[in-house]
Parts: C-alpha cells; structure tokens; sequence
C-alpha cells in the first residue's frame, strides 16, 4: 500500500508539477506557423483537393461528404485564420479544439488515405495542445502550467527517433547504403536524389551516411535533453529532415524540428522571445518617421 | 478540488494509453513472422513493412482488432515511423486506361498529374489505398470504386469530346536504375499489372 501511494506521488509530481509555460507557447507558435504553410500548399488544388468537384478518397466518413466550391473556399479561409490565430495564442482554448475538428475534417475527407506518419503527428500534438489548452490564459502570460502536455510530447518524440533508430538496427538492409540510396531515388524518390548518386561518391559516403542516421535516431532524442549537446543535435535533426525534404518529397516532416523548442530550458526561450521582441520594437522605431 | 481530481485521473488514463502504446516498441521489434502479421520483411522484397502487429507481453498474446489499430497507431511509432526497410529495385508509375464511349477501345489517359497533383510517392500511396487495404477487401474494392467513378465523372466533364465508360488502374513497373528514373523504362522490360476496374 505504502508503494502504491509513494508511486501515486511520484506520478503526481512527475506529469502535474508546475512548470512555466514558455516552452508550449513557443511549440504553439511553430505548429501554428507550419500548419498555415501546410494548408497553404493545398491552395492551387483546393477544389480537387476537398471539394465535391473533386478527387478525393474519404476515410471513416460517407464517400460523398465532400461540400460545394464556395463552402470549401469559405471552410478553407477560415481554416488559414485558425492557424493564424493558434500561432497567437488568441483565445487558444477555443482556437485549439477548432484547429483540431478542421484537422479532422480534412483528415477523414482526404489526407488520412494516403496512411503518412507526418499527418498523424500533426493530429497527436493538435490532441494535446487541445486537451491542455485549459492551463494557459492569454492575459497570464507567467502563469505556470503543468508539465504533462510537454513532458508527454518529448517523451513521444523521444521514443519516436529512437524507435525509428532501434527498427534501422534491426533490418540488415539499413547496415549498408542498399536502403539510403533506394529511398532517395526511389518512389518517393526526386530528381535530387539521383543528382547525388550520380556526383560519383564513394559508396562509402553512403554507408556511414546510414550509420550516421542510425546513430542519430538512436541518440538524438536523449541528447536534445542535453544542454552541452541539444544545439549541435538540433542542427543535425533539422538538417536530416530537410534532406528528407530535399530527396524523398517530403518537405511535410519538418513539423519534428518545430517540437525541439519542447526541449529548452524555459529561460532561453524567454530569452529568444524577449530578443525578438526587442528587434521587432527596433524595426518599429526605425520604420517611424523622424 | 474534485474537478482537479477528476481531471488528473483523465489526463493519467491518457498519458497511460500513451505508455501502453510505446510498449509496442518493446513487444513488435523482434524479427518474427507470428499471428496475422508480418512486423519487419528481412529480404529485399517490396513487401512494406505490415501494419497490424500483434501485440506480445510476457505471454499474453492480443491483436488489436484493424479499425481501433488505425486509430491506436496515431504517431508511427510502432512501425519504426513510416521508415521504409527495403527495396524492391523495380520502378513503379501508375497509369490510367479509359474505355471511349465513342470508338469502344481502351487508351490512355494522361491525367494522373493533372487529377493527382502530387509527389511520386504520395501519387502511389493514394491510388494504392493502403489503410482501405488494411481494412478489409470488401472496404477496399468500395473505395476504389468510388474514386474510379469520381474520376470518371470529372473526366467527362472535363473532356466531353471523349467520354469514357469505364476507367482502369494500372500498375507499370520497370528495372530500376541509379543512374535516372526512365532509364530502363522500355518497351521489352516494363510490365502493366492491373491494380483496379470498375
């Protein structure tokens, strides 16, 4: 009994201790900003995309629940103010569970077909901003909050690269270049990734390029709780996800980079904002005249 | 104070689903071939890596029934992220065929980049359905007929000159190549395998 209430405590303690709240806001931002720029990437082919004169696959809902071109131009322009408003934090308790439904919706009407793991990661951390959104009050900007939304989310993300890690160790096709140089010249491939196979490298290049991305996902996770080491892994997780989408198409993954901010120390992010904050009062009173 | 309580018993059953979820790390990852699935192929083939894994703890055995599995499996995670582990070394387009109305044979159709404006890869991954697959044949064959006669309706409407009776998707594949994509693509060589009618 004795055990079971020591472990209750420590539960407590761990996930519903009271941290500051910097570090989610800056994570809101970034998933706001990113998502305005995913949505926007759907602009030219709105109307194939998500309307009823479209092509679209649906996923859990009736085949034909697509609307007519003007809802979904007015649901579309409102979904682009969402994200606006979720990068703000304006009236975030509201706005969080909106920006989840309309990621629903457009989910079950047709991005959830295509089965992509950078889709299921926007819907995992909607979820959570969604569920926590009650803790931050706009107008408390100091408030603490509690630590479950965050230390959650980098718990995920850990376990997200080393499991990716972990799985490449285990599959002997990983061992060499054999699967490296497929993906980035195969279905997912791009022109890009042949021009690098066709630069005449040695295969060796390759083969420490896959051992090197083994050992990133492996470690990279843990070494983002590294104060000495966090900026050096940050720089290799955004380069890796940028050269995935540079070679395999898939530009959609750099919503990992936006969680790493999960994993500052909440004083330099207050830092970072206070810093960008003082440039933009700069510009502005640069841009006065006189 | 209640509320508070209540609230901290909710959030702890959702950290815990999350925990429970990342026990399929620990129970999938080794090499195995048993129930219904297939975790991890080891060979070079193009066989993906199977989305339904049974989940083996000490030894109790379970298996997620499909529809809670697509819903559970929210993150990737458990199938090592999306990361692809082999290559099949075959190159693979798809490509739609059409039934005229007018003449009554079958011709090409060039409008997978027009009707699906994506990436290579996203193209294969939505023409292929892979979550409908998952989900049974009889869901699959469904919502392949209806994105046929989706495309079928837009492609009338879109070329009234040549209206199309019956749609096909076809699957051409050809020897892969580092040196460019088409390389290889010739006529002895490429290979069409029908994927879908309606």
């Amino acid at each position: 009994m004795k055990t079971i209430k020591l472990l209750i405590i420590l539960w407590d303690k761990f996930w519903f201790r009271k941290i500051s709240s910097i570090n989610l806001r800056a994570f809101r931002l970034l998933i706001g900003v990113y998502l305005f720029i995913y949505f926007l990437w759907s602009f030219p082919h709105l109307e194939l995309f998500f309307s009823n004169h479209g092509i679209y696959s649906t996923f859990f809902v009736p085949n034909k629940i697509a609307p007519n071109i003007i809802i979904t131009w007015l649901i579309y322009s409102s979904t682009l103010l969402v994200c606006l408003l979720y990068s703000l934090g304006y009236k975030f308790k509201m706005v969080s569970w909106l920006m989840l439904f309309l990621f629903i919706y457009y989910f079950v009407l047709n991005i959830g077909v295509k089965a992509c793991t950078y889709e299921k990661l926007i819907f995992l951390f909607l979820l959570i901003n969604a569920l926590s959104s009650s803790d931050i009050i706009e107008n408390k900007p100091n408030k603490l909050v509690s630590a479950w939304p965050q230390r959650l989310l980098t718990l995920y993300i850990v376990c997200f690269y080393f499991s990716t890690g972990l799985y490449k160790l285990l599959v002997p096709a990983w061992h060499s270049s054999l699967v490296l140089k497929g993906a980035i010249t195969g279905t997912y491939g791009s022109e890009a990734g042949y021009s690098l196979l066709n630069l005449g490298l040695p295969n060796i290049f390759f083969d420490m390029s896959s051992w090197a991305l083994i050992v990133f996902e492996l470690v990279g996770g843990f070494m983002f709780f590294s104060k000495k080491y966090q900026k050096l892994f940050f720089l290799l997780g955004f380069f890796f996800h940028l050269s995935v989408g540079i070679f395999m198409q898939l530009p959609q993954f750099m919503i990992l980079p936006c969680t790493y901010i999960l994993f500052v120390c909440s004083s330099d992010v207050q830092k970072l904002f206070s810093e960008f904050q003082n440039k933009i009062n700069d510009f502005c009173l640069r841009k006065q005249p006189g | 104070m209640l509320n508070l309580k209540l609230k901290k018993i909710l959030v702890s059953v959702f950290i815990l689903v999350f925990i429970y979820s990342s026990l399929f790390i620990i129970t999938s990852l080794p090499l195995q071939t048993n129930g219904n699935s297939k975790f991890v192929s080891i060979d070079y083939s193009l066989e993906e890596v199977a989305i339904n894994i049974n989940l083996r703890f000490f030894h109790f055995t379970y298996s997620l029934p499909d529809t809670l599995f697509v819903l559970f499996n929210s993150a990737g995670v458990f199938d090592g992220g999306g990361a692809t582990n082999s290559n099949d070394w075959i190159n693979s387009e798809y490509v739609f065929y059409g039934l005229s109305s007018r003449t009554n044979t079958w011709q090409e159709l060039d409008i997978i980049n027009k009707y699906f404006p994506y990436s290579r890869g996203e193209q294969a991954s939505r023409l292929t359905l892979p979550w409908h697959n998952m989900l049974g044949s009889q869901i699959f064959v469904e919502e392949s007929q209806n994105l046929l006669n989706k495309i079928q309706t837009k492609y009338n409407i879109d070329y009234p000159k040549n209206k199309i009776s019956k749609l096909a998707l076809y699957k051409v594949s050809w020897p892969y190549s580092e040196k460019s994509w088409l390389l290889e693509k010739r006529a002895e060589n490429t290979i069409y395998n029908l994927i879908y009618t309606n």
